[in-house]
């Protein structure tokens, strides 16, 4: 490879990196109250109404921007069989690290038993700093290279404090394992959601449609 | 012991003694799940002499090894139990979708038998293995949409449940249990539950299914998603030209119909369109079913707020409505069906229907009530006989002449001939509450013949759809697959809900390719073409063998009859072929064990053959008949005068001749190795099947053929 | 307001202080009423300006430094155009001839190029009366760029004659006249009349004949294909369905 292509090549992740920064600042945060761009909208698969009414969630992740849609979630957990199988090597709603079952039937006067259908998958926020792994009184739950936390087995206790401590109950305690059980961005749920309402956009495509927009 | 595959245990509740115990499953395994061990149970445990709603009745609601295992479209369970309501009341079964198969499941079990009799009304609580019978008093009386919501409230969250409504609580034959997403098991099951004083049962597990090979498990998974799957009903080309796509389906009888510039106008956030689903775009396959537009066009799109379904399955083939009309008339305006509640609504309406806001919205709008009316008070429509029961007898005179004139009188028909959406409910209330003569239409339509005098001649109306003199209509039958269709048809005592052979030929695809994947399989002349059939022939009662043993793997397994067999792909890459192996991979990969198609077939065949056995049974007990192909296959007149300017195998007619049609019932007979004069299954076929004993229970009551 | 009716505790975590946009809901219920009028007039941040006003946050995963950089290889011209075909086909659209012209002076030669490069093989067109149009046929059906290019030439008596006599021909089938409502023709009733019209006083369409079935719908069919009886049949039992007349 030439140095110029080489050149290139780090000037461009370089931009993706600015975009990944940038994003990470709203992370999981509303969107509400903002205007986004025809080829971003296009991009997350959304519009701008469904921004505005706060169903749509960005989440940055070290791959990419997770983009939840809960207009488009039609609650038929394959996430979490995705996840389990890929994680546990079984099948399973309660121990799955992204969550749907527990916001299907009645979450709070939404679901299918209170005549509504909203629901939606709750993912892993993937905080930055860590709600799960600072209160972990074995150090159990670490970050990798990528910046994913990951849940040491052989540390971990089952004790459960994770699950406490993480303001969305995300981690589980595995009843039969008797260990946390955490997300850590393998992107099973997110590849076998069959109407798009859990997507990933990598971030050399998020950051080529943010320069798209500021040409504009 | 939890194995791969099934739970491993099975739940037995005694309503009488309230004993809660658990058993193995194991003893059950060549019975493999769902129907198998809801067969074997009654069979063993049920004298087929019970009425249904004495104590000694029992429910044996069954899942099976690939349900909730993460198989695509594995979300259904299946309950079998006495037909209180049709000719020899023998064995039926109700099948249910949603996600509470899935729950039972990951609770721990393989199947929950409820038997005995309460003495007041209860419902049933599964949490793992916390298992009690818990006081129902505060909801009985109540729809299942209030029912389902206090318990879920009460029990809290992740909980599902199931009702029966006032339908099934007042013994109405025609009742059903349901739960609020729509998903409905019938065949009169409501009304078994309502004897036992049991409104139904709520269950969270936070178990899981065990899998020998995740990793083959997650493939073959993502293999069909990518390769197998098509639209609802596994149509495999869309219904509107996609640019990705060889063909579609100019007809408007293919059930892939998301479409660009298709949707739901009432989701979060305004509209989704449903665009292109491509081979191979999982994260599409979602969009692919769109059974709002299926059934009543574009107008659906207005009231759409999401498309629905079962646990597993990436066919959302419910439509979630918010139909806002109805708000005017006081009715529930949220709508989740998919099937006859939210489809045949109309029938009630015999002088027919008027629109609401927009062009050809009525259908939609009625609709919308009777499916929240017949769900909410448990109401079961024998796949639109009670319906056209009515309908016929309000248009033939008969209900002037049998109801008392003042309860004819006090029957608000203003409201059915200005097409209000109140006489909806106001009829599924009166039937549901046995109130009056004219609720004698929730007996079912073989005891309302009875009841009402109406003879057998009535049966042989063509309107009316009667597939045998049992009681129950046809389900996808001759019009579709001739012969083949037809003699699956006839072998059940309820509609026969086999979808093997609809789901090829109204799939859209041009007849020469799906003529040439099924006679590959199954040979020449196998296949007839749309609406132009031909004599009856070997292979053609071949298919029908393949579809009805077939059927019954399904609800065994459990899977999807609507999608599964994978039949057909829309695969250009693949010739449009489907395959007929993934069912045993499947196995293979959950359980652990080498499954072949060949051990499917034999543990379908099993099962099979105890439904034609408990069914000789019954209708030696009930009828005192010998001779199952006379006293339970007579097909009504209908089927072979209809179309009087056709002539039978003439081009454009599906109209069935007589002669032929026996020649169709031997060759099916002898393919299924049963007596050709009785239709009963001889010693040597269930000997070969591990059937023996039912052998020689056949022969002690002298029905065993020679 | 994101998950805030559903999510307590989302909020509360979070460093609002940081966040200046971050409104509760009941704080912009307020608000909203207050001002009614104001609020609208005011117009919504783009996000990526907003993005650009927020602080830094302390970034932990420095997922550069852990990338490893991938070589790129240049593409040729008739590589560039090959993905601009295979992108329009992949939203579903023919690419003609004169567009590209319009945009490209030695279209010819690139066209050469393209038709000798192994790796754009599946690019292909088709002749209309009024173009020629490429599509990629890894993204795009033979089929559909059939129908796509009767679309694009806008003769709508040849698109529906041509249509019906290949449904009748392929499937077989009678075609409805609302299949021409659908995508990718979206005729309306008054254009689908209109060349209705056209079709009956033309010679080469005398084989286009029109029933209409118990419920009034109304189909075309062509007798090279079908006898009107089988085409009756066919129609009826479509509208008839499974449950009666839909």
């Amino acid at each position: 490879m030439s140095e110029m292509k080489k050149q290139n090549k780090f000037d461009q992740m370089l931009g993706q990196e600015m975009t990944r920064r940038k994003f990470m600042k709203i992370s999981g945060k509303s969107l509400a109250g903002l205007t986004i761009s025809a080829s971003l909208l296009s991009l997350f698969g959304c519009t701008q109404e469904q921004v505005d009414n706060g169903s749509v969630t960005l989440w940055t992740t070290p791959t990419g921007l997770l983009v939840v849609n809960e207009a488009k979630c039609t609650g038929c957990q394959r996430c979490e069989i995705n996840c389990t199988i890929v994680n546990d090597g079984c099948v399973s709603s309660y121990i799955s690290r992204v969550k749907v079952t527990r916001n299907l039937m009645n979450n709070k006067g939404h679901g299918t038993y209170q005549n509504d259908w909203v629901y939606f998958p709750d993912t892993c926020r993937q905080c930055e700093d860590p709600w799960c792994g600072n209160a972990c009184p074995e150090e159990a739950i670490y970050a990798d290279k990528n910046g994913v936390k990951h849940v040491d087995e052989k540390k971990c206790i089952g004790c459960g404090a994770c699950v406490e401590a993480c303001p969305w109950h995300m981690p589980t305690i595995n009843p039969e394992t008797k260990k946390s059980s955490k997300c850590i961005l393998c992107g099973a749920c997110i590849s076998g959601c069959v109407t798009g309402a859990l997507s990933k956009v990598p971030w050399d495509e998020v950051t080529a449609a943010a320069q798209k927009t500021r040409k504009q | 012991m939890a194995t791969y595959g099934w739970s491993g245990k099975i739940l037995r509740v005694n309503f009488t003694t309230n004993s809660i115990k658990t058993e193995d499953t194991s003893k059950y395994k060549d019975y493999i799940g769902g129907m198998g061990i809801g067969y074997k149970i009654i069979y063993d445990e049920v004298p087929l002499e019970t009425h249904p709603y004495d104590e000694a009745s029992k429910v044996v609601l069954a899942m099976g090894p690939l349900t909730g295992s993460g198989v695509p479209c594995s979300g259904r369970l299946n309950m079998s139990f006495l037909s209180s309501w049709t000719k020899g009341y023998s064995i039926v079964d109700a099948h249910m979708g949603g996600h509470i198969a899935h729950a039972i499941k990951y609770a721990g079990y393989d199947a929950v038998i409820f038997e005995g009799k309460a003495s007041k009304p209860v419902y049933l609580k599964i949490d793992d293995d916390k298992v009690t019978i818990e006081d129902a008093s505060h909801i009985w009386g109540k729809g299942t949409f209030e029912a389902n919501r206090i318990l879920v409230e009460e029990n809290g969250e992740s909980f599902d449940a199931a009702t029966i409504g006032q339908a099934g609580e007042n013994l109405v034959n025609m009742s059903c249990m349901i739960t609020s997403v729509g998903n409905s098991g019938g065949a009169g099951v409501g009304a078994i539950f309502g004897s036992k004083k049991v409104k139904g049962f709520v269950a969270r597990g936070t178990g899981s299914v065990k899998i020998a090979d995740p990793k083959e498990l997650k493939e073959v998974s993502d293999y069909m998603l990518r390769e197998l799957v098509g639209g609802n009903n596994n149509h495999n080309v869309p219904a509107v030209p996609q640019s990705w796509a060889e063909y579609s389906a100019p007809s408007g009888t293919n059930r892939w119909s998301g479409a660009p510039g298709r949707g739901w106008q009432k989701a979060e956030g305004g509209f989704v369109d449903m665009g292109e689903q491509p081979v191979g775009d999982i994260d599409k396959i979602g969009y692919r079913a769109h059974k709002g537009y299926f059934d009543h066009g574009a107008i659906a799109d207005k009231y759409m707020v999401k498309v629905g379904g079962c646990s597993s399955c990436p066919i959302r083939c419910y439509a979630q409505y918010d139909i806002d009309p109805l708000a005017e008339y006081d009715l529930p305006t949220k709508v989740s069906n998919t099937c006859m509640p939210i489809i045949y609504q109309g029938a009630w309406y015999p002088e027919g229907l008027k629109d609401f806001v927009d062009e050809g919205d009525a259908n939609l709008v009625i609709c919308g009530a009777g499916s929240r009316a017949v769900d909410d008070y448990g109401l079961w429509d024998n796949y639109g006989n009670i319906q056209r029961d009515f309908n016929y007898c309000y248009t033939s005179g008969i209900l002037k002449e049998k109801l008392p004139a003042e309860e004819y009188n006090s029957i608000p028909w203003d409201l059915m001939k200005e097409g209000d959406p109140r006489w909806v409910v106001e009829i599924v209330r009166r039937i549901s509450m046995k109130e009056g003569e004219i609720s004698k239409l929730g007996l079912g339509t073989y005891l309302l013949v009875k009841e009402w005098n109406l003879g057998k001649e009535y049966l042989d109306v063509e309107y009316l759809q009667n597939v045998t003199y049992n009681g129950y209509p046809k389900h996808h039958s001759s019009e579709d697959v001739w012969q083949t269709g037809l003699l699956y048809n006839i072998m059940y005592n309820r509609d026969c809900m086999i979808h093997h052979m609809t789901n090829v030929i109204q799939s859209g695809s041009p007849y020469e390719l799906y003529k040439k994947i099924l006679e590959d399989e199954f040979g020449e002349g196998a296949v007839d073409k749309p609406k132009h059939y031909t004599p009856m022939n070997r292979n053609k009662a071949k298919l029908a063998k393949w579809a009805f043993i077939g059927k019954q793997w399904h609800d065994m397994a459990t899977l999807c009859n609507w999608m599964y067999p994978m039949t057909l792909s829309p695969s250009k890459k693949r010739g449009y072929k489907g395959d007929h192996d993934l069912d045993a991979k499947y196995m293979t990969a959950v359980t652990g064990e080498k499954w072949s198609r060949k051990d499917i077939d034999l543990a379908s065949e099993r099962v099979s053959n105890m439904l034609r056995v408990m069914t000789a049974i019954s209708f030696n007990i009930h009828e005192g008949s010998k001779n199952l192909r006379k006293d339970h296959d007579t097909i009504p007149a209908w089927v072979f005068d209809k179309e009087p300017d056709f002539k039978p195998f003439e081009a454009g007619t599906v109209k069935m001749d007589r002669e032929d049609m026996e020649t169709a019932k031997t060759m099916f007979y002898e393919e299924m190795g049963w007596d050709v004069e009785t239709g009963i299954p001889t010693r040597k076929t269930l000997e070969r099947l591990g059937l023996g004993y039912m052998a020689d229970d056949l022969e002690k009551r002298g029905l065993l053929p020679a | 307001m994101l998950f805030g009716r559903r999510k307590e505790g989302f909020t509360k975590v979070e460093k609002v202080t940081e966040f200046p946009k971050e409104i509760n809901e009941d704080i912009l219920k307020e608000k909203e009423k207050l001002s009614n009028i104001e609020s609208k007039e005011q117009e919504k941040p783009d996000l990526l300006d907003y993005l650009d006003e927020l602080e830094d946050v302390e970034d932990l995963d420095n997922s550069l430094e852990n990338q490893d950089i991938e070589e790129a290889e240049e593409k040729t011209e008739a590589e560039l155009l090959a993905e601009f075909i295979r992108i329009r086909s992949k939203g579903a659209y023919l690419t003609s001839k004169s567009s590209l012209e319009k945009e490209e002076p030695k279209l010819e030669e690139l066209l050469d190029n393209l038709s000798k490069d192994e790796g754009c093989q599946d690019i292909v067109y088709i002749k209309g009366d009024k173009d020629v149009y490429y599509y990629s046929n890894e993204f795009m059906s033979d089929n559909y760029a059939m129908i796509a290019m009767l679309v694009e030439d806008k003769d709508m008596p040849r698109t529906i004659a041509e249509m019906v006599r290949w449904n009748g021909k392929t499937y077989p089938c009678a075609t409805p006249l609302y299949y021409f409502k659908n995508s990718p023709y979206f005729y309306t009733d008054a254009q689908i009349e209109r060349a209705l019209g056209r079709i009956r006083h033309k010679e080469e369409y005398s084989d286009i004949c029109e029933l209409t079935t118990g419920n009034n719908v109304r189909y075309l069919y062509s007798t090279i294909h079908m006898s009107e009886k089988y085409a009756r049949a066919l129609a009826e039992g479509v509208e008839y369905g499974e449950y009666g007349y839909r």
